[in-house]
């Protein structure tokens, strides 16, 4: 069983790595599943569908499956799966429930790890290639299990009351309610109270999302990590930040994809003398391969792997053939192991 | 007084046509405050700037420039807002509101955008140029007041939201960066569309990092020179043709192998006068 986690800033081309590895699994004859965030339409257009939902869906290449993620209904799952029936009915019926699961700050990114548990124990692949969802510093993915955990196991709880007991919803309104009653003073209407509830009752599914998060930690800690980064400032910034928050919560990443990258043999060759406009233009691309290249060690010594350049192309990669071929086989066979 | 706030898909160049914007401005003598809505960007490098904090700092060109950390500004919020006087309460009450405004809809949302309103209330400022979240989360972030005013009855929040609509309705303006990509353009005429009738007034999209034509390869030119020249052209005519898609707006060229980030905010500032 193949778990590999495709992390990156937003517009690296995550996506479309993810699905690349995951042809390349299919194609070894390992049943795969690729799980993305994005709207349904890219993925779709990488892999010559017409539309995928949270259900996985059968690709026109043979073993490959997509799956997307829906935010929304995973926190509907946590209530269902982890609350009591009173209680998950409760939940789900408060005002804030919707609002909620789609904005809890580490909301997407725990949908994709669920979702991703989920489908590593159904034992019905082979291989499961996650396209995370894009964040600041790209851990969240990683944390967000263990982080919605302590939100939901106590944080609130110890503030409110000042004990980490679960106690019954008696405690909770006498001795938080005066604290809650200041705050909703500030924010006006019983707002925070409401929510305060709300977490309340999110605290029964304690236990079942503790269980969960471990589940999810092993899963990662055992997983292949692969960071996608362009040449472009700000996906490299967040690249490095990855690299220093990720030996905490997961493997150290396998490889590095600098994707959209120049021929590193541009620096020499394009190097040309003159001041006409063909010179100067050659020159500017020989300038901005030795800046990537530049780029390519720094991102070897800082993130301590392996860095594979991916061909920068005119156009994006259309149809299954094309997605196939994305990769450098020096980069797959870090990712999936030689053939 | 007038905030720009600039946003556009991730990896665009946000950071660096804010910056280029503030520099710009700064030189022509605005007092201009940059703000960062997403720690850990590029902003502050792009303005000689090695962190930035949420205390203002002073950049090149005069520019002042300060982070908006979450903690910070909840904590200032609170400071500001909060009934009650003793220091110790609201340490409390900040913790409180930490774990609260992350599932309070519009609360943590507030806070931000609430304290670019701040700083253009209180603060000495000609103009405050913001590093914004990317486009897809930017709506929500404008939307706050409204979300506020729809679920808060009465009280402090709900009366501090409506007075940061009107700031940004009077006074705010949003400018979209983009690259000349299929995904970029298609994702950027999407945001453009889902801002209209949020309060800044919208200006038009910026498309970044283009490389213009080729010049024409000559007989001695080497294989590798041959092969430059036909990848640059074939970017150029991806870029045309996304670019036809966009309406007129400012055109920002790409900077080949430049390293420093000061050339860049530098150079884009340059470009941008002609358009300010």
């Amino acid at each position: 069983m193949k778990v590999i986690a495709v992390v990156g800033a937003g517009g690296v081309g995550k996506t479309t790595v993810s699905a690349a590895i995951a042809v390349d699994l299919a194609r070894r004859g390992l049943r795969t599943l690729v799980i993305t965030v994005d709207p349904a339409k890219r993925l779709g257009t990488a892999l010559g569908l017409e539309g995928v939902g949270s259900e996985p869906v059968e690709t026109s290449e043979p073993d490959l499956w997509a799956a997307m993620l829906d935010a929304e209904e995973s926190w509907h799952e946590v209530a269902r799966r982890y609350a009591d029936p009173t209680v998950a009915r409760r939940l789900e019926e408060n005002p804030f429930f919707e609002a909620i699961a789609g904005r809890f700050p580490a909301s997407q990114a725990f949908a994709a790890a669920d979702t991703m548990a989920e489908h590593v124990g159904s034992g019905r692949w082979e291989a499961v290639v996650v396209d995370t969802p894009p964040s600041a510093g790209g851990v969240e993915f990683f944390t967000a299990a263990s982080d919605i955990t302590e939100l939901v196991g106590g944080r609130l709880i110890k503030i409110l009351t000042g004990s980490r007991v679960p106690g019954a919803r008696r405690m909770f309104v006498v001795v938080g309610a005066p604290v809650l009653r200041l705050a909703d003073n500030i924010l006006g209407g019983p707002v925070l109270t409401e929510v305060a509830d709300f977490l309340f009752d999110l605290r029964t599914t304690y236990d079942g999302l503790a269980e969960r998060a471990e589940e999810i930690g092993a899963i990662l800690r055992a997983s292949t990590t692969v960071v996608v980064t362009t040449p472009e400032p700000a996906p490299i910034s967040e690249a490095l930040q990855f690299g220093e928050a990720l030996p905490e919560v997961a493997a150290a990443p396998s490889v590095v994809l600098l994707n959209r990258a120049l021929p590193a043999a541009w620096a020499d060759e394009l190097d040309v003398p003159g001041d006409d406009a063909l010179a100067r233009t050659l020159r500017g691309w020989a300038a901005e391969s030795a800046r990537q290249i530049r780029l390519q060690r720094r991102l070897e010594t800082e993130l301590d792997a392996p860095v594979r350049p991916v061909p920068r192309l005119a156009e994006a990669p259309v149809g299954l053939d094309a997605l196939a071929q994305l990769l450098p086989q020096r980069a797959v066979d870090r990712i999936v192991g030689p053939s | 007084m007038h905030i720009d706030i600039i946003s556009g898909k991730g990896g665009v160049g946000k950071s660096a046509v804010a910056a280029a914007l503030a520099r710009l401005h700064a030189r022509r003598g605005d007092r201009v405050l940059a703000i960062a809505m997403v720690p850990g960007g590029g902003l502050g490098s792009h303005l000689g700037l090695r962190e930035l904090t949420f205390d203002p700092q002073l950049g090149v060109d005069g520019v002042r420039a300060l982070e908006l950390d979450k903690a910070a500004a909840l904590e200032q919020y609170v400071h500001i807002y909060s009934p009650i006087p003793l220091v110790a309460e609201v340490g409390r009450m900040v913790r409180i509101f930490d774990v609260l405004a992350e599932a309070a809809p519009g609360v943590r949302e507030i806070v931000t955008i609430g304290k670019v309103a701040y700083e253009a209330w209180e603060g000495p400022w000609d103009r405050i140029v913001v590093d914004a979240v990317p486009t897809g989360q930017l709506a929500s972030q404008l939307q706050a007041p409204d979300t506020i005013a729809e679920l808060i009855p009465t009280g402090r929040v709900r009366e501090q939201a409506a007075r940061i609509r009107s700031e940004l309705t009077e006074n705010s303006s949003v400018t979209l960066v983009t690259l000349a990509e299929e995904l970029p353009v298609t994702e950027t005429l999407e945001g453009f569309d889902e801002l209209e009738g949020l309060p800044p007034t919208r200006t038009p999209i910026i498309a970044n990092r283009l490389v213009g034509p080729p010049p024409p390869a000559t007989d001695d030119s080497s294989a590798a020179a041959a092969k430059a020249l036909a990848f640059h052209a074939d970017i150029a005519t991806g870029q045309a043709h996304w670019l036809a898609e966009l309406p007129d707006g400012p055109r920002l060229p790409y900077l080949f192998g430049t390293d420093d980030p000061l050339l860049v905010s530098e150079f884009l500032g340059t470009v941008l006068a002609d358009h300010r």
